[in-house]
């Protein structure tokens, strides 16, 4: 048994010790208080985030270095730009290998569809319409009639209704959607995504129900607030832009604040979290833990204006993103490629293999297009 | 909701080469370790270097931990084996002769005594820095040997009030840091 695997142990028991006051029963030499306080100064002298910084610079200028030939190579062909920043520690080969025109050509997201689900249970197919006629569309519904044009849909009231009806939105994947509540507030629906809302709000409360990702613009009201409800957390605000992403099949619900300050809270819970305009809450379904960081809005909120920023992503995270776009599923047949990091920005109208290729020969990734599915694993030569 | 502590996820985190975690190692162990191998070669830049070269070659490793202790062992250990190699390489510099002290048992005994002395201190200050300034004063008072009605003077509280930071103090840790005392700042989750 080695000696040295004994000093978490012994420390933990003397820290624990000291700091419980149980001074006799700590080593004697620690019962001497002055020794604790000069230990201080010692210590004081070293910062670790400097050091932690070099660290990280360091791994990025070796990624930087081993792909910026291929970066150069790409951006040359590629409209879109995209930063290879991090980790890979396989070596790189020294040459590409022969490009193979495959069908990822294919790919491209849905023309904008999504269907309505009235108070009634009638479904109503909006790429339909749409097709059939050009001009605007009109359905009422008691006191409220829906506008359905090209920009997608809106709802406006003639005065409260005695029963508050409810209308569901489903965006498939692969296709997005704009929708003008009868407040006023302006929501944009990301692909793979719900929301059910009453077609005339109450007075004294404006509740949405969301799954999946949308944008909000939320009209002002002093004195009604608007909720939106996810199936395991509740944002409430005044009137706000803001960006709520929470997809039953990810463990992460995230809500970014553009402007004005929400309000964050779990279901059930009484404790709410006050968000500052630039900040995102990301809070863990599983286990309810919750942290807030100060990010850069346009990254979290690009897809509504028809981009895909990330940063610092992990390939797991963008190919999620990318599944619910071009409607294709994934499968990792290597491991070791899920934690790569990528950063960049794409027109989400291009097809995906502009992508792709970026991933191909930047990080050795190897893509097969088969069955509406993509094959990722470790490019092997 | 609450911020919590999980250690299993920090090693975790170590294993898997992540950032977050890795900020937080840093956080942890990087000016215990300087100072310990400072004790040892006495240079303070260059057990900045031997301390920072560990730390890459972990990061560029596939070594993998099961435990904190495991973790904690291995970095000791190795800012003792790269200190001394350092004072022999010193040595040899300057007249070649191999000091061979070094290589007994009772040395390396009392190194890692230095070592759990330097965990203790490093533990002691991550939990005090976790609490509120006025529960940490009246912990440090009352190391010190200060009665409860003295550290009523002192920080100009009440009797009363000096008896709850220390019951709380003590709950706290009680509480908070339990089986896993090693605390992480900042919640863990992702991944």
């Amino acid at each position: 048994m080695d000696k040295w695997e004994d000093i978490e142990k012994i420390s933990k028991k003397i820290a624990s010790n000291l700091l419980s006051n149980n001074i006799d029963e700590s080593e004697d030499k620690f019962r001497d208080s002055s020794l604790l306080m000069n230990y201080k100064k010692g210590r004081d002298r070293f910062n670790y985030t400097k050091a932690f910084n070099s660290l990280i610079l360091r791994n990025r200028r070796l990624l930087i270095l081993r792909y910026s030939k291929y970066a150069a190579i790409a951006l040359l062909f590629l409209s879109t730009s995209l930063i290879v920043l991090n980790i890979s520690k396989k070596n790189i080969e020294d040459h590409i290998s022969e490009i193979e025109e495959n069908s990822l050509a294919e790919i491209k997201p849905l023309e904008k569809q999504a269907k309505l689900i009235l108070n009634d249970g009638k479904e109503i197919s909006l790429k339909d319409i749409e097709l059939i006629n050009n001009n605007s569309h009109l359905v009422s519904q008691g006191n409220s009639t829906i506008t359905i044009d090209s920009t997608g849909l809106n709802y406006s009231s003639s005065g409260a209704s005695d029963s508050v009806l409810y209308n569901t939105i489903v965006i498939p994947r692969g296709s997005e959607y704009y929708v003008a509540l009868e407040d006023g507030t302006k929501v944009w629906l990301n692909a793979d995504s719900k929301l059910k809302y009453p077609v005339v709000f109450s007075e004294d409360r404006r509740e949405v129900y969301l799954e999946g990702e949308a944008y909000f613009e939320v009209s002002h009201s002093s004195s009604n607030r608007f909720f939106v409800v996810t199936p395991t957390c509740e944002v409430s605000v005044l009137g706000t832009k803001f960006n709520v992403k929470s997809y039953s099949d990810e463990k992460i619900v995230y809500t970014t604040l553009a402007q004005g300050s929400i309000s964050f809270k779990e279901l059930g819970s009484s404790e709410s979290i006050i968000l500052k305009v630039g900040e995102q809450i990301a809070y863990s379904n599983i286990t309810g833990d919750y942290v807030v960081n100060k990010v850069n809005v346009n990254n979290y909120i690009g897809w509504k204006d028809k981009l895909f920023t990330f940063k610092n992503l992990s390939l797991v995270e963008i190919m999620t993103m990318l599944s619910r776009w071009y409607c294709v599923d994934i499968v990792y047949e290597s491991n070791d490629i899920k934690n790569l990091e990528f950063s960049g920005n794409l027109d989400k109208y291009n097809s995906i293999e502009s992508f792709f290729k970026i991933f191909e020969e930047g990080a050795n990734i190897d893509i097969v297009f088969k069955n509406n599915t993509l094959f990722l694993k470790t490019k092997t030569n | 909701m609450q911020l919590v502590k999980e250690y299993d996820k920090f090693i975790t985190g170590i294993n898997s080469k992540d950032r977050f975690f890795w900020k937080e190692l840093y956080s942890n162990y990087y000016a215990a370790l300087c100072n310990y191998s400072s004790k040892i070669i006495n240079d303070r830049d260059a057990s900045e270097d031997i301390v920072q070269n560990i730390l890459v070659s972990l990061w560029d490793s596939s070594m993998i931990f099961n435990d904190i202790s495991g973790l904690t062992s291995f970095l000791y250990k190795s800012v003792y084996n790269r200190s001394l190699n350092f004072i022999r390489d010193a040595k040899n510099k300057v007249n070649a002769n191999l000091d061979t002290t070094y290589s007994t048992e009772n040395l390396e005994s009392y190194y890692i005594s230095l070592a759990i002395e330097e965990e203790v201190i490093n533990k002691f200050y991550k939990a005090l820095d976790s609490m509120s300034s006025q529960q940490k004063n009246v912990i440090i008072l009352t190391l010190k040997g200060e009665s409860i009605e003295s550290i009523s003077n002192l920080l100009s509280i009440s009797i009363n009030t000096v008896k709850t930071h220390k019951k709380r103090a003590y709950n706290y840790i009680k509480d908070q840091l339990g089986d896993s005392f090693f605390i992480l700042n900042i919640l863990i989750f992702l991944k």
